[in-house]
């Protein structure tokens, strides 16, 4: 992917992660990402019930994660490892990211029960931004993310483990499969996103 | 479009062992007679640019996109009537929004799809089984087989020109792989692939329910295409934005 990076230091980020980022961050290249997520233009709703579309996240790196708060098994290991990434990562770089969830579950993750999930899970609300939308919203969200996922007769949801990180334009750099013994690699590629050499 | 009544679809595999038959309740649904033409989609690609295959974006649509046609709004003229292909999920997904219509369901193709001439549920005729099978047999070629097969349901070609795409083709988790796709029962490691199926005889249906499992919402093939299906009742949940 030639994207020519240039560490342009972002400050004033509202404590909202949703605000809009209207500023256009321009790379050296002058590429227009046309593998950019930010085409994604259907609405989410986050715990804080503002909507939200990838692209409020202009100009700031991120990962990306799909989850649903009633799930008993796996998720919680999914949200334990992005929050041990999110440990091992520098203030300043904390200050600028993103971790986004988008719910597979639009019938039991309203913005209420996601408000829940995120005080439980201990979630910073200035960095975790968890969302939920309609089925058809997921399904592309999916299909993006190749994220596989089937809802069960119980109600719960099989799914693929999955961590995806987008660079500041929204383009994936790095995707996480499976279930890893350590976050450092992972963490090495969100360090990359902010090396001023790229 | 046809009506379909509702049924029972019987997915090919089970979530554990010890479940009983799973059976998923399908409610009645309108579907397109015929997978959409080459013609129909052009219409949509005129008044859509997004979707021409010079502008579509690699996001959601690999480079094979509308491969097969000579320009941005131009194909063969004899294949004006042949189902459209080399497109990828997204720009099904894109028409049928367009029609005021959605993709079907993995239920409610298959449900629909279990249909013969006569009967609406076929898939224990070995009779059936066996022409759909000498479909899948034959090389696809460029020129889809054109005799047309018309089911109980009056829906014609479920089985026998193209594959379809399905509005929720990755349902199909079939890595085994537990820690990459999570909750996933264990039957379907190599070797289990068949433990838990609940249909040994449908052989058309693990052919169809593999080819699912390899594709990606971009993908563009040669002899996939798609059609689309409306709700009887307009508030079905799949349908609502």
């Amino acid at each position: 992917m030639a994207i020519g990076f240039l560490f342009i230091p972002i400050s004033g980020i509202p404590q909202d992660p949703a605000d809009h980022l209207r500023h256009t961050v321009l790379d050296t290249t002058g590429s227009t990402h046309k593998d950019s997520l930010y085409q994604l233009e259907k609405p989410w709703r986050q715990a804080s019930g503002k909507a939200f579309t990838l692209s409020d996240l202009k100009g700031v790196p991120a990962v990306l994660l799909m989850f649903y708060t009633s799930c008993e098994y796996v998720c919680p290991l999914l949200v334990a490892d992005l929050k041990e990434v999110e440990s091992r990562l520098p203030k300043k770089i904390l200050k600028t990211i993103k971790f986004v969830l988008f719910s597979f579950d639009p019938k039991r993750d309203t913005p209420e029960t996601l408000t829940a999930y995120a005080r439980k899970m201990k979630l910073d609300p200035s960095r975790w931004i968890l969302n939920t939308a309609p089925e058809p919203t997921v399904r592309e969200m999916s299909l993006v993310l190749g994220v596989k996922y089937k809802p069960e007769s119980t109600g719960n949801f099989s799914h693929s483990y999955m961590m995806t990180l987008i660079d500041k334009n929204g383009v994936i750099q790095h995707q996480q499969i499976g279930k890893k013994q350590s976050q450092q690699d992972f963490v090495t590629h969100v360090l990359n996103q902010f090396n001023p050499e790229r | 479009m046809s009506l379909v009544d509702g049924g029972i679809y019987i997915p090919l595999y089970k979530e554990s062992k010890k479940e009983d038959l799973p059976k998923i309740q399908v409610p009645a649904f309108w579907m397109d007679q015929s997978a959409v033409t080459q013609r129909q989609f052009l219409h949509f690609v005129r008044t859509h640019p997004a979707w021409r295959k010079s502008q579509v974006s690699p996001l959601f649509a690999e480079s094979t996109y509308l491969s097969h046609w000579t320009g941005d709004l131009s194909f063969r003229k004899r294949d004006a009537d042949r189902p459209v292909t080399f497109v990828s999920w997204f720009a099904a997904q894109a028409y049928c929004e367009w029609k005021q219509k959605r993709l079907p369901t993995l239920s409610e193709w298959e449900l629909a799809a279990s249909a013969s001439e006569t009967h609406p549920a076929a898939a224990d005729d070995p009779a059936f089984i066996a022409r759909i099978l000498a479909w899948y047999a034959k090389p696809s070629g460029e020129e889809p087989n054109t005799v047309p097969f018309r089911n109980y349901w009056h829906i014609y070609d479920l089985h026998g020109r193209v594959w379809e795409w399905v509005y929720d083709f990755n349902s199909a988790l079939v890595t085994g792989e537990s820690r990459a796709d999570s909750d996933l029962d264990r039957t379907q490691f190599c070797g289990g692939g068949a433990a838990s199926a609940t249909d040994f005889k449908n052989y058309g249906a693990f052919m169809r329910f593999a080819f699912r499992s390899s594709l990606e919402g971009k993908y563009a093939l040669a002899n996939l295409g798609f059609r689309c299906v409306k709700d009887v009742q307009p508030t079905h949940p799949e349908a609502k934005k």
